[in-house]
């Protein structure tokens, strides 16, 4: 399998070898051999604001940008190829959450390991200067089972369903006697749960409805406030947030989208914001999303079709424009074959095909 | 006038004392940034270096121009004490 890549590359965090303003083609990476022996349709890709991070069997690898150790190499040493991070090489890793400059690294025994800036607390750790990789532990020492990362706050779910968050965000409080958490996703200013009751459950910043609330009455929502879903579309069986947008996916392989619009994020014909989840009719046998860090969206269907929508000024969409896309374009065209997996960062792009 | 990509105060800038510049996250991945000089002139606006968003920098000019008052004449109090 070849992993893809394209989108904004100013710090070589496409892992092609060279810097660049953007690639607005997906491009093949040339990746190290032990990650192209594991490389599949389970490996979780994923980026921050300049960086890139590939989890294969328990191992970790990452390109671009390594200013604050977001890539925790030892000499803070930005890498436009894709090379292993040897400090978690023992940590057996099954998930990562990239935010902008930070990197968070869940384990299989629970715990999490982060690097790169702690300047807004991201870390969740008392020192500003993080050095290496740091531990974070649950307060209570539950094992965590899920993570995300947002612009500069962070946050993770047990595995009794507890929510835990760090991180400096003024609109983005940690709530108390909140539980029930399947899922967490954060946004910029904002967070998204998703809970057992299949409920989505957010507060934050609503400038844009990102919470699911009408944003002409309130800008900023204060407490965990519920998402209207229609229980008649189906179960929620994923979702994901960009800056200011989100997406979600049902049981029905169908795929719903509320927040800011202003460059195409939602995918779908009004080009104003919305705050309540609605179609993206183009869209069926869906069975994965990925909204960018960002301002971008990807969706991918059964037949390993990749469609892609919203900001495009530095070609994240991978339809070799820069023009921005109010409506999922697929964009299958430009792989060898059908694609397994995909994954974003904040401006860029990724697809395991 | 120019379309806002966001609205940021600027307490969520942040701030590099040797070049006098205030930065903020652009989708991009570069920086949204504005000279402390450019907010004394009473600008608003916020550019990014590598793409076409825009950012309006919340602030009020009086309250900025105090506090840069304030930490300047600390800092000479300083220098007159090190004297």
């Amino acid at each position: 399998m070849q992993l893809f890549t394209w989108g904004t590359n100013s710090h070589g965090q496409l892992g092609q070898g060279f810097e660049s303003e953007l690639v607005s083609v997906p491009t093949a990476t040339l990746i190290p051999k032990e990650l192209e022996q594991t490389i599949s349709k389970n490996c979780q890709i994923t980026g921050g604001g300049n960086h890139s991070i590939v989890i294969s069997n328990g191992r970790v690898w990452g390109a671009g940008l390594d200013n604050t150790g977001q890539l925790c190499s030892s000499e803070k040493k930005s890498s436009s190829l894709f090379s292993e991070i040897h400090a978690l090489a023992a940590c057996n890793v099954i998930a990562v959450a990239c935010g902008w400059d930070f990197s968070l690294f869940l384990s299989s025994n629970g715990t999490l390991h982060g690097c790169g800036s702690n300047t807004f607390n991201q870390l969740g750790i008392s020192s500003k200067i993080a050095t290496g990789l740091t531990d974070l532990q649950h307060t209570d020492n539950e094992p965590f089972v899920q993570v995300s990362a947002g612009l500069r706050h962070a946050a993770a779910v047990t595995n009794t369903g507890c929510l835990q968050m760090w991180g400096v965000e003024k609109y983005v409080n940690q709530p108390t006697g909140f539980s029930g958490t399947v899922k967490v996703s954060c946004g910029q200013r904002h967070i998204v749960t998703l809970n057992t009751q299949n409920k989505l459950v957010a507060w934050g910043a609503n400038n844009h409805g990102q919470c699911g609330q009408d944003s002409t009455n309130t800008k900023h929502i204060k407490d965990p406030s519920y998402i209207e879903w229609d229980e008649s579309n189906g179960i929620i069986v994923d979702f994901c947030s960009g800056w200011t947008h989100s997406l979600l996916l049902t049981d029905r392989q169908q795929v719903y989208s509320w927040g800011r619009n202003t460059y195409g994020q939602l995918g779908r014909e009004s080009y104003g914001n919305s705050f309540l989840p609605m179609r993206i009719p183009e869209l069926e046998g869906i069975t994965s999303i990925a909204a960018g860090s960002s301002e971008h969206s990807m969706a991918l269907d059964k037949l390993g079709q990749l469609w892609t929508w919203g900001w495009n000024e530095h070609g994240s969409l991978g339809n070799g424009n820069t023009e921005n896309e109010f409506r999922p374009v697929n964009i299958s065209h430009f792989f060898p074959g059908s694609i397994q997996s995909v994954g974003s960062g904040a401006g860029h792009s990724f697809a395991i095909v | 006038m120019s379309v806002y990509h966001d609205e940021v105060e600027i307490e969520d800038f942040e701030y590099d004392s040797d070049s006098e510049i205030y930065f903020y996250p652009c989708p991009c991945g570069d920086r949204f940034e504005i000279t402390k000089e450019q907010l004394e002139n009473g600008e608003e606006e916020a550019t990014c270096p590598s793409c076409s968003l825009i950012v309006k920098v919340i602030y009020n000019k009086e309250e900025f121009m105090e506090s840069e008052e304030i930490t300047h004449s600390s800092s000479n109090k300083k220098e007159s004490l090190t004297t």
